[in-house]
């Protein structure tokens, strides 16, 4: 076995270039793919990050049969007597906080443009307790109880052309259906990082959105926060043991963007479209050389068959030049790959020219950060050895199955 | 002691439905010791007959035996152990393996045998270098040496497993005339120093004399075996 390992790890440099363009390919493939997961991963993990840590928390609660309806934000489900039910929740250890909202379609304009929006209507003090929605307002001030006043994205305050005083009228139906307007005031201006809330929600007092809404006493969620987002199952669990789910739909941060996972999990279908390809180039790289390797050494094939060479000894030969192109290919792309993966987890990577340019509402900041697991690093050394391998099986069990006669005639 | 024997061997290639008859009726007995030529011109079986002696094809009809042992019933892997234990080859272009010091070339048979251990092997190299005067090239890779530098390790390396036979095709055909007569030379005293049987072929009437038995083929034919030692004696 030292025998062949010698002589394949000299082999490997007799042809230096051909080599050093297979161990790039090598390197780069695998590098490439490790670069690539980690920014995927790193998105996915960010982005859900992003949407829990701005509008969904950990877990909500809301009236039996809301979730079923949800997108349509109906105001048919609401919970009444909320301020109990707030109050036990924050009596439960594993819960850190929790906040009431209404959530209502609306449609807000300055008399000349109109905009389908969100209104979200919050008690402030909870809010910024769950949310530090107050940390996250660029101009103006942040809102209180009472005050007929609204919080706008800055993106969509730009849209209209408004600043901070300007008045803005919020139309909405009620919820018995009857159209209802109210005349606010900008108080201040928010970028929470998430487009989807920028873009897309305006804020206004609790108690003001249910005057207008015909909704006193009432809510049509609240959003809390447990220890973590990995412990949100579990906090579910408790909850809807402790809680009638005849009366609450109670659901953790999965569910509420199982949408956004859904949309991941078909992205990484496509990404293991890319890996076959980038797998295939490598390994059409690597047959490419150990066939080459094969034909130039043919007559040597002979030699060693007359030396008392067997086939399979042949045949791990070649096998063993191509496992020692995938290995320092796959050691120094992971090397490589992770370093700089490890560089993106630090820094980050600027996709502002992306957002610009279709991923407005994407729940994403303008930077991403990958992620990266250093035990998976192995795996991916893993990967680039077994594709040689199997990579160099054609060529070896070419090299192998010669007839020692016909290798020497070889010229 | 007889160490080959063929029996009424005959060697047909096939490619299609052309028949190339390479050799046909050939009986040939290898004594324990012998220093043989087989001559003959271009395409005549030379090296089908080497070939077939050193077990790296079978006949298409006949048998040969080598040291007692059918070669027709042997597989792959047995044909591949037999030439390791029992046969030696020197090739025309000494076929030496480039990423390999001349040292570790010679080791190589040793290696596939299993048989020594790092100690054995290094005194049986160093001194067989010494004896063919390539003591200082033991390190160095096939390219750094001249063809008959590379031919003598060629030798060493057919010689150090001590094998029953050596098989060398056209030994010196890469070589200028002193430099192979060197080779010869060298070939003759391993032979009789260690009783090893030679068999080489040739074109070349210098290396034929050198021989003690003369084989002579033509179109896959032994028209003549001569016995040089007798001859020159009369």
């Amino acid at each position: 076995m030292l025998l062949l390992l010698k002589l394949a790890f000299r082999n490997i440099f007799r042809n230096f270039r051909r080599s050093l363009l297979t161990f790039l390919s090598i390197s780069i493939g695998i590098g490439l793919s490790i670069i690539i997961v980690g920014i995927l991963i790193g998105t996915e993990k960010q982005s859900i990050r992003l949407l829990v840590s701005t509008r969904i928390g950990h877990a909500q609660v809301y009236a039996a049969g809301y979730v079923e309806e949800e997108l349509t934000l109906p105001l048919d489900y609401t919970i009444s007597g909320y301020e109990a039910l707030v109050d036990e929740l924050l009596t439960i250890p594993a819960v850190q906080t929790a906040a009431e909202r209404i959530l209502f379609p609306a449609t807000l304009t300055d008399g000349i443009d109109e905009l389908r929006i969100t209104g979200a209507g919050i008690d402030a003090i909870r809010e910024n307790v769950t949310f530090h929605l107050a940390d996250r307002i660029v101009d103006g001030t942040y809102i209180a109880p009472g005050e007929e006043k609204i919080l706008l994205g800055d993106v969509v305050a730009e849209l209209f052309g408004k600043r901070v005083g300007d008045p803005m009228t919020i139309i909405a139906r009620t919820k018995y259906g009857a159209i209802t307007a109210l005349d606010v005031e900008i108080a201040g201006l928010f970028n929470v990082g998430n487009p989807e809330i920028d873009n897309n929600y305006f804020f206004l007092p609790l108690d003001i959105a249910q005057k207008i809404l015909e909704m006193e006493n009432e809510i049509t969620e609240v959003t809390l926060f447990g220890n973590s987002m990995d412990e949100a199952d579990a906090l579910e669990t408790y909850l809807n043991g402790r809680f009638d789910t005849n009366i609450y739909d109670i659901v953790s941060w999965k569910y509420s963007s199982k949408d956004l996972l859904k949309l991941y999990s078909m992205k990484s279908k496509g990404t293991q479209v890319i890996y076959l390809i980038l797998f295939i180039m490598i390994s059409a790289s690597i047959m490419n050389t150990m066939l080459m390797s094969v034909y130039e050494r043919t007559r040597e094939i002979g030699t060693l068959m007359s030396l008392g060479f067997r086939r399979r000894n042949i045949l791990s030969l070649f096998a063993l030049e191509g496992g020692f192109l995938g290995a320092f290919g796959g050691v120094i792309g992971t090397i490589i790959g992770g370093a700089i993966t490890y560089y993106l987890k630090i820094y980050g990577l600027n996709i502002e020219f992306m957002i610009k340019s279709g991923f407005e509402n994407f729940p994403i900041g303008s930077r991403i950060y990958a992620e990266i697991n250093p035990a998976s690093l192995f795996y991916f050394i893993l990967i680039g050895v077994s594709i040689a391998l199997l990579s160099a099986v054609y060529p070896s069990w070419k090299g192998a199955r010669m007839e020692p006669t016909e290798a020497l005639r070889a010229v | 002691m007889e160490i080959i024997r063929l029996e009424k061997v005959e060697k047909i290639y096939r490619s299609g439905k052309t028949e190339q008859k390479a050799l046909e009726g050939i009986d040939l007995s290898i004594t324990t010791g012998e220093f043989i030529s087989i001559a003959g011109p271009s395409g005549s079986g030379k090296t089908t007959l080497l070939n077939l002696i050193g077990c790296l094809d079978k006949p298409t009809a006949g048998e040969v035996i080598v040291d007692e042992v059918r070669v027709k019933n042997l597989d792959h892997n047995q044909l591949a152990d037999l030439r390791s234990q029992k046969i030696g080859f020197i090739f025309q272009t000494f076929n030496l393996i480039p990423v390999l010091t001349a040292y570790e070339n010679v080791e190589f048979p040793l290696l596939l045998r299993h048989n020594t251990n790092a100690e054995e092997r290094n005194k049986m190299i160093t001194g067989i270098f010494a004896e063919v005067g390539l003591a200082e090239y033991m390190h160095r890779r096939p390219t750094e040496l001249s063809g008959g530098q590379q031919q003598r390790v060629a030798v060493v390396r057919a010689l150090i497993k001590k094998p029953k036979l050596i098989l060398a095709d056209e030994p010196t055909a890469n070589l200028d005339s002193g430099t192979g007569k060197a080779i010869l030379q060298i070939m003759k005293e391993l032979n009789k120093k260690n009783n090893i049987s030679f068999v080489f072929s040739t074109h070349d009437r210098m290396v034929m004399d050198f021989a003690s038995r003369l084989i002579i083929l033509k179109d896959g034919k032994i028209i003549k075996d001569i016995n040089q030692d007798n001859s020159r004696k009369n």
